[in-house]
């Protein structure tokens, strides 16, 4: 029962990353309808930006805040300069061009920050030192893990009340669901799109540098898998709901910790375990698609005619 | 009379077609003004070339400004507001969030007032308040999509072929509140609609749209008396 809560914390935190990561996705999709590939590697450069001011002798929360700003005026530039004119050619060319920004920011952050192929030491933002933790029922929970769950949870109740509260919120929901309507009611959706790929960098930037901050290292390659995974959270949870990318996220995390550590004595344990456990939440993501094609929290286009 | 639109060989049209070939129209402040045509005729090339949503040629110009160059959102902060062909509600969002969102451009602090006074206006939509937009019948979503066009206040109202698609009665009454906010409230409307018995009876002016061309303008009762339009749009 211990080992089983202790699986359970340890797949909150790796799940919290891909809830912050999948949080972005769903930003974007909710304006664009397209999943921006490069979210992951957006991340991974305003986290090198964050190492590189931290580097220059800037505490790391003013080297976050820094960078977050930065990613907010990169993820607008993206939206404006490339994604806006290949909207306008065909439906399908942002995604073409979000593939191919991938590829051009991994490799403007190795080009930039040479050393980021082997790795680079990255501090954590909350308190790590081995013998930071709370015991919970006899499980550790380290204080780190707890703080950037907190982050998640905080970013997540702040997307709320800006999605549902606020009049930038309620336009953004309008051109999510009908753009042609939403400019018809005087929504400038153009700086919407932007507003929301500058929001999604933001969310990105922080993802990164706690993901950096709990491996206590950021290489080129960190973000690749916690992009795949986000994706999957994001899509199991709904890719329109906030709520359900942060749910999706952390079941995620949970279920690989859970297949990761399944214990080799019981059965079927030559199939189930560390190596297979991304196998095995794939596998579950799938079944969830099959009955709920919108995922767990995804509104299903309910319209009568 | 004041003209409160004013269309001057306005052509426009989707990427390389042309639908629109030169309209001239006007609509003065306080009618309500038809445009009558078949399918294809341009009428929602029409809407569309005035609510900036479409790239356009010519001029048009309202209150006195011209708006031919203006976007979409600028036109709306100027006072005309479109209930899109197909009606166009937020399906996601719920009926009084539509209504929220047709208040964008305002930033008086009057919305929930207003909310409430269309609330009278149209009190199914008062029955449906927090349900999705989507759930409405296809009249009760009509009925939200003028709703949420009057929420910006506008001093032009410009109506998609309101019948589409709905029964006679629904209509009918559609028709009717209409006529009424035209006569109570004194909105300026500009209507495309199909249904010529029931367009004439609500219009002042009337155009008939052919081809991308007007065909013949004139009072609704010129129009109604002309044999060519009977012929057409009438059935005698």
């Amino acid at each position: 029962m211990k080992d089983i809560l202790q699986y359970v914390l340890d797949g909150l935190s790796i799940g919290s990353i891909y809830a912050l990561v999948a949080l972005g996705l769903v930003v974007v999709y909710r304006g664009t309808g397209h999943i921006n590939f490069a979210q992951g590697e957006m991340a991974l450069f305003a986290t090198l930006v964050t190492w590189w001011l931290h580097d220059q002798g800037l505490p790391l929360l003013l080297a976050m805040v820094i960078s977050a700003a930065l990613a907010f005026i990169g993820g607008a530039l993206i939206e404006v300069g490339l994604m806006r004119p290949a909207e306008k050619r065909s439906a399908f060319a942002p995604v073409v061009i979000a593939i191919g920004l991938f590829q051009a920011l991994n490799s403007l952050s190795g080009l930039l920050f040479p050393k980021s192929g082997q790795g680079l030491p990255f501090p954590s933002l909350f308190p790590n030192k081995p013998d930071d933790f709370v015991r919970i029922f006899g499980a550790s929970w380290r204080v780190e893990r707890i703080g950037v769950l907190a982050v998640v949870l905080a970013i997540t109740a702040l997307l709320f009340v800006l999605f549902q509260k606020t009049k930038i919120g309620l336009a953004m929901r309008t051109v999510a669901n009908n753009p042609a309507s939403a400019k018809l009611v005087g929504v400038p959706t153009n700086k919407i799109l932007m507003f929301s790929w500058a929001l999604a960098a933001v969310i990105g930037s922080i993802g990164g540098a706690l993901k950096a901050g709990i491996d206590t290292n950021v290489s080129i390659g960190s973000m690749f898998s916690v992009f795949l995974l986000a994706s999957a959270a994001a899509t199991l949870g709904g890719l329109d709901s906030p709520g359900g990318a942060v749910i999706g996220g952390l079941s995620l995390g949970v279920i690989e910790s859970l297949v990761g550590n399944y214990p080799k004595n019981w059965p079927a344990s030559e199939w189930i375990g560390i190596e297979t456990k991304r196998a095995v939440a794939f596998l579950i993501i799938l079944v969830v698609l099959l009955l709920r094609p919108a995922g767990l929290f995804g509104s299903a286009k309910v319209e009568r005619v | 009379m004041v003209t409160l639109l004013r269309v001057r060989d306005l052509s426009a049209g989707y990427g390389p077609v042309e639908v629109l070939h030169g309209i001239d129209l006007d609509v003065d402040a306080g009618e309500v003004a038809v445009i009558l045509g078949a399918n294809g005729a341009g009428k929602t090339t029409t809407m569309r070339a005035i609510s900036g949503m479409i790239p356009r040629r010519g001029v048009i110009e309202f209150a006195g400004e011209i708006i031919t160059k203006s976007s979409p959102d600028g036109i709306v902060r100027l006072g005309i507001a479109q209930v899109p062909q197909g009606r166009g509600t937020f399906t996601d969002l719920t009926v009084e969030d539509n209504l929220r969102a047709g208040a964008y451009v305002r930033h008086d602090q009057e919305v929930a007032s207003d909310i409430a006074l269309w609330y009278e206006t149209f009190p199914r939509l008062a029955d449906r308040r927090s349900q999705k937009a989507g759930t409405l019948s296809g009249g009760e979503q009509q009925m939200l999509a003028i709703a949420r066009a009057l929420m910006s206040r506008p001093k032009l109202l410009l109506c998609d072929e309101p019948s589409l698609g709905l029964a006679p009665l629904i209509t009918k009454e559609l028709f009717q509140i209409i006529k009424r906010l035209n006569e109570q409230r004194g909105l300026t409307v500009l209507l495309v609609e199909q249904n010529a018995n029931l367009a004439l009876d609500i219009a002042h002016h009337v155009c008939l749209l052919e081809s991308g061309r007007i065909a013949a303008a004139g009072s609704a009762a010129e129009i109604a008396d002309d044999d060519a339009v009977r012929r057409a749009y009438l059935g005698a």
